[in-house]
């Protein structure tokens, strides 16, 4: 098996036990640290596939800034209260089996089509995106995509900001010169 | 294919919107110098002074930005052209789009005005959010490419979690904006996987390109690039669908409905639905066929429409609250809207019966929810039925509104909804599908009942106490309502003109 597909591999199935880890911990910090693991195992998964602009994007802001934010969070929460520590609602045995039978639907289709275990690796062998190539991906191929077709894109979403902040001011102020009703 | 074409002309209506959100935000940091010299003499509070600021500029805004629009039609000769790297499509039919949600915006700020003032809503926050949220709408409806899709609707929803909680002391507002923002987070993640998974399996983000190239020969989705394909156009009907509020992703909108500042119930359940469904017909109701998968797509829509209409139908019967029954009720029609595409025919008739009956809607709930904002008063909602009681006697006007847009939403000619319903039921018909036909016939008898039901409570029951009103600044809910009234009458007895228009809107999505 090439190094690449392998490790490709490693960090899919990393990212699958972080997750599975996040949904399952009881100690909202032991979650916190799945998700960590998922979003280092994605950051892996996108440098394998030589998006190392996202992948390094992936790093600083997910797993460096956003981590820091929910971990500032759960220090501020009650954790023992029963609400954190509590799992998995009366309903979510409802709804796990009518997931986990469309999920299995979906998987044995995929396996169908994709036939044996060989038939896998040597699609994934045959992958373009695994494929080294240099001017894929960087930081140069990154900012000029991201300053020719997605301009208008870029430039709206900074527009979004702007509402987002609006949005944010007109939540966060409670009354306005004591006329509110408090 | 991916050029670079940009003429400013083109996009004249939506610059000027945001060069209104630019003036709104500097009136309001100049707002004190500007209290001062014009509130010499009257004792308005600063609150009522910046409220109705920012509701004059707004409403001269929205005025210009309809002019630009107009004059952006006379300036590229109606021609549609793609711009901006297949970024936004512009001109050509979607002019009538554009104008339908600039025209739900324009009533939604005439609903607000006095609203804002009795609420103490602070009116500048408000009337952003209003823009930024028409801006959003706008762009949906003209989105080209699947990353200007998620942005645009973004843009649209956004604000409107923000605007559902502005009644900061009511405790209801706030967990509705909660929910809100919670389960159309939820939403965007469908809609965003959904995008991910056509892009793997298509390498394409521009939807043409998209459509085009997914092709099912048949059901078996025996490739690969068939299965994620088809799982990307389910996961993002899914995330459309909570937009429109279709059964089963409809849990949201009775308690946002119910909780929201009332105007603003009333733009969301006009515009971010007509724009949602917009989407939804340029994806799955365009002239792309999806060959085999388009049988799937019959089932999976007419289930879900008929659920729809059926589920919003009988759960509007047992409301007591007028805003909640409207809310079960806009469920229902959103069932019948995607009624009018469940036989996938990717026809531009079926297009254009959505469209006509999104447009009657605008008229019709704008209406609705005008006369509880017209009765509304300080310190008193006027939404449960026991509040309408006996209001016949002392507002006949308000009452007569409330009567005309009953009549619509029941579809009872000669209003605007009986029109709109024969459209959707002629596309059943067509497609040779009787037995959906039928039912959904059946529950739009049942819907006679609590449409109806508003007004024996209106006209024969006795007044429970002696209600007044203030009758200052109600001329704007006055010229909101009188307006949609005229647009539902109006249009129910001479539909070409308004056939017409959605048959333009309708062709620009083929």
């Amino acid at each position: 098996m090439d190094f690449n597909i392998f490790m490709y591999l490693t960090y899919g199935v990393l990212a699958i036990v972080g997750a599975l880890g996040l949904l399952i911990a009881k100690h909202p910090l032991r979650g916190a640290m799945g998700l960590l693991v998922t979003m280092l195992a994605l950051a892996g998964m996108y440098a394998q596939l030589h998006a190392h602009t996202i992948a390094v994007f992936q790093v600083i802001i997910y797993a460096g800034a956003i981590m820091v934010l929910i971990i500032y969070f759960i220090m501020l929460l009650d954790i023992q209260s029963q609400d954190y520590i509590k799992r998995f609602a009366p309903l979510f045995w409802l709804g796990a089996p009518v997931v986990a039978v469309i999920v299995g639907i979906f998987l044995y289709k995929l396996m169908q089509i994709l036939g044996s275990s060989a038939g896998v690796m040597s699609r994934l062998s045959n992958a373009p995106a695994l494929q080294s190539s240099e001017s894929y991906g960087g930081m140069k191929a990154f900012s000029t995509s991201l300053l020719t077709t997605y301009t208008f894109a870029f430039e709206y979403v900074s527009t979004l900001l702007f509402a987002a902040i609006v949005a944010v001011i007109a939540i966060v102020q409670l009354d306005w010169k004591g006329q509110g009703h408090a | 294919m991916s050029e670079l074409f940009f003429d400013p002309a083109f996009l004249l209506g939506e610059l000027g919107l945001a060069a209104l959100i630019v003036v709104l935000t500097l009136a309001d940091a100049f707002r004190k110098p500007l209290y001062q010299l014009f509130n010499g003499t009257t004792q308005l509070s600063e609150l009522e002074y910046r409220n109705r600021q920012a509701g004059w500029l707004t409403g001269i805004g929205f005025v210009i930005v309809a002019a630009l629009f107009i004059y952006t039609n006379k300036l590229t000769g109606g021609e549609p052209a793609i711009l901006l790297h297949n970024s936004l499509k512009a001109g050509g039919g979607l002019l009538i789009g554009k104008l339908v949600i600039l025209i739900a915006g324009i009533l939604t700020l005439l609903l607000s005005i006095r609203y804002t003032s009795i609420e103490s809503i602070p009116g500048i926050d408000y009337y952003l959010l209003l823009c930024f949220s028409l801006l959003g709408a706008l762009t949906l409806i003209a989105a080209e490419n699947f990353i200007m899709l998620f942005l645009a609707l973004e843009m649209m929803s956004i604000p409107i979690y923000a605007m559902v909680g502005l009644k900061r002391y009511n405790p209801r507002s706030d967990e509705s904006a909660i929910k809100y923002l919670l389960l159309g987070g939820f939403s965007s993640g469908f809609l965003l996987l959904g995008i991910s998974f056509l892009y793997g399996a298509t390498g394409s983000l521009v939807i043409s390109d998209v459509l085009t190239s997914l092709s099912f020969p048949t059901i078996e989705l025996a490739t690969p690039q068939a299965l994620f394909g088809a799982l990307g156009l389910i996961f993002l009907f899914i995330g459309l669908a909570f937009k429109v509020s279709l059964v089963p992703f409809h849990a949201w909108t009775p308690d946002v409905y119910e909780g929201a500042a009332t105007p603003i119930t009333a733009f969301m359940s006009v515009a971010v639905k007509l724009s949602a469904f917009a989407v939804i017909l340029k994806i799955f109701a365009g002239s792309t066929s999806f060959g085999g998968f388009d049988s799937i797509l019959v089932g999976m829509l007419g289930f879900f429409a008929l659920i729809t209409v059926m589920y919003g139908n009988s759960v509007a019967i047992v409301q007591t609250n007028v805003k909640r029954m409207l809310a079960y009720s806009s469920i229902a029609h959103a069932g019948y809207m995607a009624l009018a595409i469940a036989p996938m025919t990717h026809t531009v008739d079926a297009a254009k019966a959505v469209l006509f009956y999104g447009i009657g809607y605008v008229a019709m709930n704008m209406l609705a929810f005008g006369v509880l904002i017209y009765l509304t008063r300080q310190n008193h909602y006027c939404e449960t039925l026991d509040d309408l009681k006996g209001v016949a006697r002392k507002f006949p006007g308000a009452a007569a509104m409330m009567t005309i847009a009953m009549f619509s939403l029941a579809g009872i000619p000669p209003a605007v909804g009986f029109v709109g319903k024969i459209q959707i039921f002629m596309q059943l018909i067509n497609a040779h599908m009787y037995i959906t036909a039928v039912i959904a016939l059946l529950f739009s008898f049942v819907a006679l009942y609590f449409y109806i039901n508003v007004l024996v409570v209106m006209y024969m029951k006795e007044p429970d106490t002696d209600k007044t009103i203030e009758s200052s600044h109600q001329f704007p809910v006055w010229v909101a309502m009188a307006a949609s009234a005229l647009l539902i009458i109006l249009l129910g007895i001479l539909p070409t003109p308004l056939l017409n228009w959605s048959q333009q809107w309708a062709s620009i999505l083929f």
